[in-house]
């Protein structure tokens, strides 16, 4: 027996949501190593998500000090990557996120196909992240 | 970046539409009494409390004597026999925080006027008056009902905090309705007040001039007035002792300034281990009440009588408890829920279960001991703790309770809204150490708390040590027995887990 509930709902938990969006994005930008600083990571997916707000959505930021946008999800996202093993802080001062190779291959062969409707706002998303929080090299191995 | 307020979004007018409705009936017509003098409060927790005549009128009114019957902790009073304490003495305690705080930022030599203290007492005051039945069960419980209306209102970007929850929201718009508005006029006017009620609403909210901006955080902050007080009276009224010390924080907070930026509330390098001893007593808390398993179970129940509300909502009877706007939740009280509950057919059954303590028993723990995947007894523990900070939980929850309920044998199958897979979120110690900011030395950039010392790791300690998911199911052991069965087979397939004995030994232990 399948409920009403479950009847509305069967199409929305088949639809990806922001984490598949943003563990996607940092999964096709470079090679894996990334600026580990909160205040770039919350501006660059803010300016994002106003261009697409849909597919962010559930992404709120709190614009209180403008200079400095926070996001709970933004920082929730990092939190289940580290946990995951996925992302990881690479180096003695913590200034580093490093990707796991493994992780980053599995997640664009999961995610890629289901966000494919999707591939050039992401493709955006990417791009953004190069320019601003991508670093050059390869992650260390573990 | 967008700068400047966007318009109010449709679904913000009609909710304020809604809430200027039920406070005209709330009000009715009432009018502020006339206190030539304050009075003195003795509270439980902190202490006397000195409350000037305009607040006890204010208290006195409908929309503040209602906190008196909602309880601060919801259902705990059923585990923790004590936690009887109610939003009231809470909102009574956030306003002598409040004050006390914006006093403290005087000592340190910024300049506040009469003015101001009256509107951040006033908003302590008001913080919680659109707090509804069993507090935040209810608000989740309507803001997944409703969630695209309260997305609309956040993706609007007319708040300026973002996640605005309902609780706050209804605060806000109970301020601001017409009635509301109309009362307080009365109040200005008879004590000769210069406070600005917009502004009240404001500080609810968490805003404030940017100048102004360390208000708003007294209110609504990374350690503001509410924590403070919650805190402290949680662990008072359940038993449970942590160390908090209020006086000493108020003697490190003050005001960050800078020309480019809001002026906001930050915390002296000396404040920075008593901010640590908040974040580990919140760990403290959540194992000991949020997270308690009990509290969960009957957490899951009340949100199991609302579902069944809203499976049929023309199965009730009586109007009031369908629930069919997110202001309706503001017109029942927990007892008029209970006593109402009772005379309908469809609820009967699961509001009499609390009533007399009937709480669901666990069928299957979900931790680090009990399960692992790959031969890593982390990584099974981690996947749900992650499963239940993505923003799709509920539903995907819902379809994996569905798919053990349906391959129980009919016998042992009772209700849909007895049977839950609970992940509890954990504790939000990093998101609050991230948004601390701490002044090392005057002058110099402010760092976040998250910067001096690991919460993560201790969040990922408290995840790999202390949290634990369950399965609940009605008490009786056979049906309980065959859900745990279910439920392992079920995850196992969905999550490649495999349980040990442990799993459903600590539920039917003896």
């Amino acid at each position: 027996m399948v409920t009403r509930m479950d009847a509305s709902r069967q199409e929305h938990i088949s639809s990806p949501t922001y984490l598949d969006v943003l563990a996607l994005a940092l999964a096709q930008a470079g090679q894996g190593r990334f600026k580990a600083d909160p205040q770039v990571w919350n501006r660059v997916i803010l300016n994002f998500k106003e261009r697409h707000p849909t597919l962010l959505r559930g992404v709120y930021f709190d614009r209180r000090d403008p200079t400095s946008p926070y996001s709970e999800q933004v920082e929730g996202f990092f939190r289940v990557m580290a946990r995951s093993g996925a992302l990881s802080l690479g180096n003695p001062s913590y200034q580093v996120y490093e990707m796991n190779p493994q992780a980053k291959k599995d997640i664009v062969e999961k995610q890629a196909p289901r966000l494919q409707t999707h591939a050039a706002e992401i493709t955006e998303l990417v791009s953004d992240i190069v320019k601003e929080l991508v670093l050059s090299g390869k992650p260390v191995a573990p | 970046m967008t700068t400047g307020r966007p318009p109010e979004p449709k679904e913000l007018v009609d909710l304020q539409e809604e809430v200027d409705k039920y406070v005209e009936e709330l009000m009715g017509d009432h009018h502020p009494q006339y206190f030539p003098d304050g009075k003195i409060i003795r509270d439980a927790v902190l202490g006397y409390h000195w409350l000037y005549s305009h607040e006890v009128a204010v208290i006195d009114s409908p929309v503040v004597q209602r906190l008196r019957y909602i309880h601060q902790t919801a259902l705990a009073y059923l585990v923790y026999p004590s936690a009887n304490h109610t939003r009231f003495e809470h909102s009574l305690g956030v306003t002598m925080l409040a004050g006390k705080m914006l006093q403290a930022v005087t000592q340190r030599g910024h300049h506040v006027d009469e003015k101001a203290l009256y509107e951040i007492r006033l908003a302590g005051l008001l913080h919680d008056t659109g707090h509804a039945l069993f507090s935040h069960l209810s608000e989740s419980a309507i803001a997944q009902h409703f969630r695209a209306e309260l997305d609309a209102i956040r993706d609007s970007g007319y708040f300026l905090k973002g996640d605005v929850k309902f609780g706050e929201l209804f605060s806000y718009l109970i301020v601001k309705s017409k009635t509301f508005k109309r009362f307080w006029d009365e109040v200005r006017t008879r004590y000769e007040l210069d406070a600005n009620i917009d502004r009240v609403a404001n500080l609810i909210i968490g805003e404030a001039d940017p100048y102004d901006q360390y208000r708003a955080d007294i209110i609504s902050g990374p350690f503001d007035a509410d924590k403070l007080d919650y805190f402290a009276r949680d662990a008072h009224f359940t038993g449970i002792k942590i160390e908090l010390d209020i006086e000493r924080i108020l003697n490190t907070i003050t005001i960050l300034n800078r020309s480019e930026s809001p002026r906001r509330l930050i915390m002296k390098r000396s404040g920075v281990h008593h901010l640590e001893q908040i974040l580990f007593g919140k760990m403290m808390l959540y194992s000991s009440i949020y997270h308690h398993h009990k509290i969960r179970a009957l957490e899951c129940m009340v949100r199991g009588i609302f579902d069944t509300i809203w499976e049929q909502p023309s199965d009730i009877s009586n109007p009031r408890l369908r629930f069919e706007r997110p202001s309706d939740i503001l017109k029942v009280s927990e007892a008029e829920f209970f006593v109402l509950g009772m005379q309908e057919e469809k609820l009967k059954k699961q509001i009499g279960n609390l009533l007399n303590r009937r709480i669901l028993k666990r069928a299957l723990a979900l931790n680090a001991t009990t399960m692992k995947r790959g031969g890593n007894n982390i990584d099974a523990s981690r996947e749900f703790q992650s499963l239940a900070q993505a923003p799709n939980a509920a539903e995907t929850l819902l379809i994996l309770r569905n798919m053990i309920f349906n391959g129980l044998p009919k016998n042992a199958q009772t209700s849909i809204a007895d049977l839950w897979i609970d992940l509890p979120r954990n504790p939000p110690l990093s998101e609050d150490a991230e948004q601390c900011k701490i002044e090392m030395k005057p002058g110099d950039e402010p760092v976040s708390l998250h910067s001096l010392f690991p919460s993560d790791e201790w969040v990922a300690a408290y995840g790999d040590n202390k949290w634990t998911g369950h399965v609940f199911y009605v008490a009786d052991d056979d049906k309980r027995q065959r859900v745990a069965t279910k439920a392992q087979q079920v995850l196992s397939q969905n999550y490649q887990i495999v349980f040990n004995p442990g799993a459903r030994e600590t539920c039917f232990k003896k």
